[in-house]
């Protein structure tokens, strides 16, 4: 059962790389019919027909067949490719796409007959020729060749290239495992020329030569029976395909990479522990082992992070289909670049941005360019560019999302904050443009006049911008009127492991997101000030409220009482060192005993007994085996927050 | 409990035994996980009472709870012989604190009471059963509802007075 449901995982996550490939190369196809596109997608049309057969999943199998007789089609220019066809095909796709996840909630799904019938008219051709002979090439190697698989390997692949191979002996994956002597033959089906084929496996290094066999059939195999013969069948679309990545890359279950992760952790904790009991032994040798210990640990981490990190690829090859049934369907044109695709990042990151990604490109979409009509009186070009680009730097990754579209107007964004109730007209008018754009962020704002069926539906910019900041990322925004939109969201490398500071408040050693630190300051008690009793700073003309620790955490906070008293006069007189945390535009600062220092951190659960605790997010084992909450700046700024709006406001 | 047939053989079921004052407590051996030495543990603002803190086991943070603290008393003084059981709760691990770890015991199914309304302060719905052994009385705890209740408990040992004025 297990082994199963393993495969049947594996099926929906290769099949949907297939899809992937498909349509992508569709997008291409439709601007040039390059004969090796149409073979890539032949190829992937072909898998996901094998591989949909050999798990029973059977109207996967037939549409998928349907798309492969055509595209066969095409590439015996058969047919020639229309943007008919170009739209027959994404709806394919679509289709498959739709089949795939109805099969993988364990839904029936249909294959839509009408498609196939489409479909099958599409690739009806007035001259059938039908008749196709399978050409059988006795391949022989040199003798003594060394890693003969090797050889054959590239052989297989280069006639699975040009055309479809029909039948080994002995059977592939024998040839596979180096199961022949020197020499072994393949019947396949192509259009070729058998002399072209013969000169390129000639090229291939080690083959000493190629006879060809002309064959109306496929000869019936005497040495190893019919079940030797279906099974070679079978495993054609299977073996050759899967043979070629088994080679560079082994699938491995998330979790798996998880519980790698974690061990290495506990490696780190472990070798600290090693070095504080070893020093009072001042053994040099020790030491020494010690150090190489870190530098291997140092490496394995490199490793298994190395490991987790997926090219950002995967999110980014959705949108050029998406953004292609959008503008068609907003009457829009729009050209979409990408770059900085192979930018690479921690799996969990990559499954949990594609959702904000699709919103923010729809928002560039609806809202962001203008219709060609309003292009052209604008003076712009009447195709509206939209990039996406991703990149690392400095230990982050940004993935900007621009436009050349109309832009924002941060007087307009305030209109309609006022008009929609989300803020009121006195704190409009202390609003600096900067931050009206910060409007955009909040709940219950939509710039469009009307919601449309594109960016009304879905996640929020809210939500958007709450996403990132639980994957400890932040997104900004910059704009200019008439010229476009830019959004940058901002993400660290990886999820496990953060940069974290530790400090130290009342005894009680705390970690925080170097990310949600805005900076930390020194500053004498006299420049506190109150709003209603509350104590809060001014930095650079800024209003920053104190929020206690002990004190959010429902504890007394001696330190804190005295220099929160109301009465100025009695406040003592000392320096204080304050760390600013900070969310969105929103800022809190929270005096704090000492800085201890600065590490990278392992995220850990603490598990349900302790889940919802606000303003903790979790705990991490420091060098010396203990353990240390997180804190949530999220929860603390927001706080923070409204204690001083409440004094504000009744003031 | 009687899923089996008595016609298999009678039914043995093994628990740890660990004391609290003098009270005798059982656990199903099949939740407890393993058996540790205490290990400093780390405060968790906010959290239950009862919640000690969170320790590192081997690289997974897990809640200790102080479980005299559980049941209404001062926290437990650490000795030689404190020891932490881990037990697994609902995916979760976590640890009980106890004075001492003594024995794992095989107690035959039919030598297992349902639980009596009130025992040692301990209302029925805390407890699974009270397992006889010989003249003792074990008392099998309930885990997951005693760290999942937030009502205050109360335990009334026989022993409780002279503890106090030790």
């Amino acid at each position: 059962m297990g082994g199963q449901e393993e495969y049947r995982g594996l099926f929906f996550s290769e099949a949907r790389e297939y899809l992937q490939i498909l349509s992508n190369y569709a997008l291409q196809l439709e601007k040039n019919g390059d004969k090796e596109i149409l073979a890539e997608m032949f190829r992937a049309a072909h898998s996901l027909k094998g591989m949909s057969s050999t798990i029973g999943f059977h109207d996967i199998s037939l549409l998928t067949h349907v798309m492969e007789d055509l595209l066969e089609k095409l590439r015996s220019e058969e047919l020639t490719m229309t943007t008919e066809i170009a739209d027959l095909f994404f709806e394919c796709v679509e289709h498959l796409e739709a089949l795939l996840t109805l099969t993988e909630l364990g839904e029936e799904g249909y294959v839509d007959e009408e498609l196939l019938q489409r479909l099958s008219m599409a690739s009806n051709t007035p001259e059938e020729k039908d008749i196709k002979v399978h050409t059988g090439l006795k391949v022989t190697l040199k003798p003594n060749t060394p890693m003969k698989s090797v050889r054959a390997y590239m052989i297989l692949s280069v006639l699975e290239g040009m055309g479809d191979i029909k039948e080994c002996v002995p059977p592939i994956h024998d040839i596979e495992e180096e199961r022949f002597d020197t020499s072994f033959i393949v019947y396949i089906q192509t259009e070729f020329d058998i002399d072209e084929i013969i000169s390129r496996l000639i090229a291939i290094g080690d083959v000493e030569n190629v006879e060809p066999i002309i064959h109306e059939e496929i000869p019936v195999l005497t040495t190893n029976g019919d079940k030797d013969k279906k099974e070679s069948l079978n495993s054609r679309n299977g073996t050759v395909k899967r043979g070629r990545h088994v080679e560079k890359f082994v699938r491995v279950e998330a979790h798996r990479l998880d519980k790698m992760m974690n061990l290495v952790g506990e490696l780190v904790i472990n070798r600290t522990t090693l070095i504080q009991v070893g020093k009072p032994l001042a053994s040099r040798e020790l030491e020494g082992a010690l150090e190489e210990l870190g530098r291997i640990i140092q490496t394995l981490q490199n490793s298994v992070m190395e490991m987790r990190m997926v090219p950002i690829k995967q999110v980014f090859d959705q949108f050029p289909r998406m953004v292609r049934k959008l503008s068609n369907e907003k009457g829009k044109k729009i050209e979409l670049v990408i770059e900085g695709e192979t930018t690479e990042l921690d799996r969990s990151i990559v499954n949990q941005i594609s959702d904000p990604m699709v919103h923010l490109i729809r928002n560039s979409v609806d809202h962001g360019i203008e219709s060609p009509q309003e292009r052209r009186n604008a003076k712009k070009d009447e195709t509206g560019l939209i990039t996406l680009s991703a990149c690392h730097e400095g230990g982050y990754i940004f993935i900007r999302i621009s436009d050349n579209g109309r832009g924002m107007n941060p007087i307009h964004l305030k209109e309609v904050a006022i008009k929609k109730g989300v803020i009121t007209k006195e704190e409009a008018s202390r609003l600096t443009d900067e931050e009206s754009l910060e409007l955009v962020f909040r709940a219950g704002l939509s710039t469009a006049e009307e919601v449309t069926d594109i960016s009304g539906r879905g996640v929020g910019m809210d939500v958007v911008r709450s996403v990132l900041e639980a994957l400890n990322g932040s997104i900004s925004v910059k704009t200019k009127e008439g010229q476009g939109t830019t959004f940058e969201m901002r993400l660290p490398l990886t999820l496990a492991i953060v940069e974290g500071l530790l400090v130290k408040v009342d005894d009680n050693i705390y970690v925080v997101p170097i990310e949600s630190i805005r900076e930390n300051i020194v500053m004498s008690t006299q420049t506190i000030k109150r709003i209603q009793g509350n104590p809060v700073i001014l930095v650079r003309n800024e209003l920053i409220p104190i929020l206690s620790l002990p004190r959010f955490f429902g504890e007394e906070d001696k330190n804190f009482t005295a220099f929160s008293e109301t009465d100025s006069e009695h406040v003592p007189l000392k320096e204080i060192s304050l760390m600013i945390l900070e969310s969105g535009s929103k800022k809190v600062a929270i005096p704090v005993d000492e800085f201890i220092g600065q590490q990278e951190i392992v995220i850990k659960s603490l598990g349900g007994l302790l889940r919802d605790i606000p303003g903790i997010a979790g705990a991490t084992i420091l060098g010396d085996g203990h353990v240390a909450p997180i804190l949530d700046a999220n929860t603390l700024v927001h706080w923070g927050d409204l204690h001083v709006q409440e004094g504000v406001d009744s003031r | 409990m009687n899923t089996d047939s008595y016609a298999v053989a009678r039914l043995m079921m093994q628990f740890v035994i660990f004391n609290i004052i003098n009270e005798e407590f059982a656990i199903d051996i099949k939740k407890v996980k393993e058996i540790i030495r205490v290990k400093k543990s780390t405060r968790v603002p906010q959290a239950p009472s009862f919640i000690q803190g969170v320790i590192n086991l081997r690289g997974d943070v897990i809640p200790v709870v102080d479980l005299r603290k559980r049941f209404g008393l001062d926290a437990t003084e650490i000795t030689n012989e404190t020891r932490t059981v881990i037990v697994e709760m609902r995916d979760d691990l976590l640890g009980l604190i106890v004075d001492a770890v003594t024995e794992v015991l095989r107690i035959d199914e039919e030598e297992i009471e349902p639980p009596p309304k009130n025992i040692a302060g301990l209302k029925a719905e805390y407890i699974s059963g009270v397992g006889k052994v010989d003249e003792r009385l074990l008392i099998i705890l309930n885990i997951e509802k005693l760290l999942t209740s937030e009502e205050r408990l109360k335990l009334e040992s026989k022993d409780l007075g002279k503890e106090g004025s030790r």
